[in-house]
């Protein structure tokens, strides 16, 4: 449950509040929200400690959440919350697009393109180091080197990066590399080991949708992640199997407003691996944005036929600055904005 | 007027509105001025295919031009206004 106090409440009252219900055993969280005293229930209440809280003249709410997480829950804030990359703010009202190539491929061809997404105005760059592929014979990244060459052209275009992690082990690499934020790919979004390792570095994560998983399932493992301590989440729906398959995945929109409703964290879109077909990207990208995404995800290469992986689904540098171009329009024709980029 | 028209039509000045804005910011972002934009207004020209005369458009265009340009050099009649009441800023 979710208490949701008054404006104004004294610290004092919320602090005797939460000590009340700690001596009966119930764990509580708070809210960082500051306009307003809020805070979690972890453990399930007692009907007598439910109806004593509905007396209370502080407490204006209490909130059932539609699934077993407390954190993520839209009622633990007030407003939906911003997740900051690198000084890129994403969510909030804002519509990012980051673009990268979906392997680093070598020191030149990384700034090629890191060059091609500055100039198009995307405002984060990414770039996969660590591939976990369906094949153990494909191409399986270029592992810490890609990270230094990805970060290297982020710095040298001005801006934040985004890459995959794929275990636990990699993690000081990916700090001392200053990677921005942290990627959790489809086949990882329910490894809850490697969940609780990252959510305590402190670094901002995109959390992608499993290839198979539910909403809650997803909203469960960005539990993980603030239960943990990591505060700065940013959902990703990636497409989803079905019985179709004439696309890639099946790229599930149905689920952008109702995690408006579900949670305050802000949610992205990669409908490049949703679709796996580059001239279907720019589409389902202004579909993404309309229906309220706060930014999309997609591949960009130079040489798409040369990409040492999902070639198929990357755009040319062209079409990116196309796509940029829309999202913009989207952004602003859906009462939003769409920010410069940090340089 | 029929009310869901009415309503219709706020929407799109709203919208208009809010592109023009938002068109004003990016070029107040990059702070410089496109020796292309001649031609790029009348490239915008050729492709206007609806039922606004061709002259009015341009007109349209010239004042998003002039207002741009004066947001960019921050001489913004908006701005300088900004405590005027509704409509004086204009």
């Amino acid at each position: 449950m979710i208490l949701r106090m008054k404006q104004g409440t004294p610290p004092e009252r919320v602090q005797a509040l939460r000590a009340r219900l700690e001596l009966r055993g119930l764990r509580t969280l708070l809210s960082p929200e500051t306009s307003r005293p809020i805070f979690a229930v972890v453990d399930k209440l007692p009907s007598d400690v439910r109806e004593e809280l509905e007396r209370q003249a502080d407490v204006v709410e209490i909130v059932r959440p539609q699934g077993d997480w407390r954190l993520v829950d839209r009622s633990f804030r007030e407003a939906p919350s911003v997740v900051d990359i690198g000084g890129v703010r994403v969510g909030g009202g804002r519509v990012v697009v980051i673009a990268g190539p979906c392997s680093v491929e070598g020191r030149d061809v990384m700034l090629e393109v890191a060059q091609k997404v500055a100039g198009a105005g995307a405002q984060l760059l990414r770039g996969g180091a660590f591939k976990p592929r369906t094949s153990p014979y494909s191409f399986q990244g270029l592992g810490v080197e890609g990270l230094r060459f990805l970060k290297d052209a982020g710095e040298a275009v001005g801006l934040p990066v985004v890459s995959e992690i794929m275990d636990a082990a990699e993690l000081p690499a990916f700090l001392e590399h200053d990677i921005d934020c942290l990627q959790v790919g489809a086949r990882n979004m329910q490894n809850f080991t490697l969940l609780k390792a990252i959510a305590r570095v402190g670094r901002p994560v995109l959390l992608k949708r499993g290839l198979s998983a539910t909403v809650k399932e997803w909203l469960y493992s960005a539990e993980y992640l603030a239960a943990g301590g990591c505060d700065q989440i940013v959902l990703c729906e990636r497409g989803i199997r079905t019985f179709e398959s004439a696309t890639r995945n099946t790229l599930d929109l149905t689920i952008l407003p109702l995690l408006r409703e579900w949670t305050h964290l802000p949610i992205v879109v990669d409908p490049a691996h949703a679709c796996g077909i580059a001239r279907l990207i720019p589409p389902l990208s202004r579909a993404s944005v309309a229906a309220g995404a706060d930014g999309v995800a997609v591949e960009v290469h130079p040489r798409p036929e040369e990409a040492r992986s999902d070639g198929p689904q990357a755009l040319l540098p062209g079409e990116l600055a196309a796509l940029v171009a829309d999202a913009r329009v989207q952004a602003v024709v859906t009462g939003r904005t769409f920010p410069a980029a940090r340089r | 007027m029929n009310p869901a028209l009415r309503h219709q039509l706020a929407s799109l000045d709203r919208t208009i509105l809010a592109l023009l804005d938002e068109r004003a910011r990016m070029l107040r972002e990059v702070d410089a001025v496109d020796p292309a934009r001649r031609a790029a207004l009348a490239d915008l020209l050729r492709r206007q295919t609806g039922p606004l005369p061709a002259h009015v458009v341009r007109r349209i265009f010239e004042l998003v031009d002039q207002g741009c340009d004066e947001v960019s050099a921050g001489r913004s009649p908006f701005r300088a206004n900004a405590g005027a009441p509704d409509g004086e800023a204009r």
